[in-house]
């Protein structure tokens, strides 16, 4: 009996605590990026006129669509705790990627910290570049042939679910054999991004 | 906000890749191997070995049918001094032996019956057998000429002729020590001379097996867990490429000292890595054939294992470093990180403060893997 209710209070104090992990990610996150401590935070000042710039990007398509749910079988949709937790946990531990799949040029009008720019057209099978970014995401490359024990966890984005970029980007890594297990969409993108609040980076002019 | 920019980023130019400078010794090339790629200038008694090798690759014609079964055996008759000679000799004294008992058996209750009149009629029964134990040294004599005298007169003179035998049973796996540029896998062959001393340990019906599944595309890459740690290993329809028996017999070989064992392909138990041992040998079968399709089964048995690596790294420093594995050889991590057992030299020579020779590796040693 003694020993039940331990273990009660011992159940419910570790899910207060994970509880309020959750809290915590859903309210920000600081974590090292590129040997610098990157904090997100909600209520950012710029919030209103960056809402304000991704909400007039023009459709990715014409008639205009809007992007799937899922991209992919295997490709796992994620919602701004999920990439919270993801900036921490692996980009934050050299594990990971955030990758940003706009182009420079649109990338220009902010995104979120902690990224890399990686436009999908510099996948494209007939870039000569595409293996030398593939190594650098972890495959090993022995003539041919790819091998993805190695590769890194990506979690890949856009301007939003008007948008087709992370769309494109996610296609050329399924075709070079990516594990899908390794790839997940932040559907939101800028858009949703930008609309919460959240902090959104920008190159100094 | 001070706003940064990311250092990370692939837009602009391509990654730098200083491990990939043009002029590093033991760059990776990563082009599929072309004939031109072969060693520019080899060594000239390395070119005259080479010359022998391929004689002797050349009479090891496993393709054919049952005409060019009988010259390859006369082709190992011929080159195969040590137990040939041994055998010859032997044969006619066998035959001796075996008759001499049952003649001279027959001869004493034959001749020794009547009483003897003279000298001749005396000494007739010793005369007798001496006379019977020469004939029968002379037919057998005659038979062993009858039987190998002619195969001895045909055999090509080979060049092995004039090694030693010690300088045939010599000749090892442990080529693979040296250090040196492996650019392809055409060298990678090279590099492993010694393993053709290990394939004519092997029957040639275990090798045929094995070269016509390779040829024929139908090895398979098996992944299991062999005391809980993955490894990955090419297997022919029902024939392990590291058969047991087969692998037996190399091993009895390596421990009566008739070849030596490569140090990369020694495990941190101190055991031999036999899949990669096997993998190497049927590779180099291969690629000693220089025919289009066997150059291609060579390679795609390369990319297979390369393909289906689980082996994982971590990333310190920019650098990515392994942690080696019980059953782990050196060859085998280089297989799986570069495609070629031998460019286990390039993690050799990255880890040099840490690691003296291939078969130092540790359980738990933590390897760093250039790029």
């Amino acid at each position: 009996m003694n020993y039940a209710v331990r273990l009660a209070v011992l159940l419910i104090g570790c899910a207060g605590l994970a509880q309020a992990q959750d809290r915590d990610l859903t309210a920000g996150a600081t974590f090292m990026f590129d040997g610098v401590s990157t904090t997100i935070t909600p209520a950012s000042a710029q919030a209103t006129r960056h809402a304000a710039t991704f909400a007039a990007l023009p459709s990715g398509c014409d008639p205009q669509c809007i992007a799937p749910a899922r991209l992919a079988l295997g490709v796992t949709t994620l919602a701004e705790p999920g990439v919270l937790a993801f900036l921490v946990n692996d980009v934050g531990a050299n594990a990971g990627f955030l990758v940003d799949a706009r182009t420079p040029q649109d990338r220009s009008a902010g995104f979120i910290p902690g990224s890399v720019n990686l436009p999908h057209a510099a996948l494209a099978p007939d870039n000569s570049l595409r293996n030398d970014i593939l190594r650098a995401l972890g495959v090993r490359i022995f003539e041919d042939v790819f091998n993805f024990a190695d590769a890194q966890p990506l979690v890949v984005y856009d301007g939003g679910p008007t948008q087709h970029d992370a769309g494109a980007l996610v296609a050329h890594l399924l075709q070079v054999g990516y594990p899908p297990g390794k790839i997940s969409y932040y559907r939101g993108g800028m858009q949703v991004w930008s609309v919460l609040g959240l902090t959104v980076q920008e190159l100094p002019q | 906000m001070i706003p940064s920019k990311p250092k990370i980023s692939f837009n602009t130019a391509p990654p730098s890749q200083p491990d990939e400078a043009p002029g590093t010794a033991l760059r990776f090339d990563p082009t599929p191997p072309q004939k031109q790629a072969a060693p520019q200038a080899p060594p000239p008694e390395r070119s005259a070995e080479h010359d022998r090798m391929l004689e002797r690759a050349r009479r090891m014609d496993f393709s054919g049918g049952p005409a060019a079964q009988d010259r390859d055996f006369e082709g190992f008759e011929g080159h195969d001094l040590p137990a040939g000679d041994a055998m010859r000799v032997a044969a006619p004294r066998r035959s001796l032996g075996h008759s001499l008992p049952a003649r001279g058996g027959l001869s004493e209750g034959g001749f020794l019956a009547p009483p003897p009149p003279g000298f001749l009629a005396r000494n007739v029964g010793v005369l007798a057998v001496g006379g019977l134990i020469a004939g029968t040294f002379v037919l057998g004599l005659a038979t062993a000429y009858v039987l190998f005298g002619d195969r001895r007169a045909d055999a090509p003179q080979t060049a092995l002729a004039d090694e030693t035998p010690d300088a045939v049973t010599r000749a090892v796996l442990s080529d693979l020590t040296d250090v040196r540029t492996p650019s392809s896998i055409a060298e990678a062959a090279s590099l492993s001379r010694k393993a053709d001393q290990a394939l004519e340990l092997l029957s040639k019906a275990d090798l045929k097996t094995l070269r016509a599944e390779a040829l024929a595309g139908t090895l398979q890459v098996v992944t299991d867990a062999v005391d809980g740690v993955e490894r990955v290993r090419l297997r022919a329809a029902g024939t392990d490429l590291g058969r047991q028996d087969l692998v037996d017999r190399l091993i009895v070989a390596v421990e009566d000292g008739r070849i030596d064992m490569a140090p990369s392909l020694l495990t941190p138990q101190g055991a031999v890595d036999t899949d990669t041992m096997m993998f190497n040998l049927v590779q180099t079968a291969l690629l000693r054939d220089e025919t289009a399709a066997s150059d291609t089964a060579a390679r795609n048995m390369a990319r297979m294992v390369f393909a289906a690596s689980t082996a994982r790294t971590q990333t310190l420093d920019g650098q990515r470093i392994y942690t080696v594995r019980a059953g782990d050889s050196l060859a085998y991590i280089a297989l799986q990180f570069y495609g070629q057992p031998d460019a286990y030299v390039r993690i050799l020579a990255a880890n040099r403060n840490t690691l003296q020779s291939p078969d130092k590796i540790q359980e738990g040693q933590r390897l760093i893997i250039p790029g």
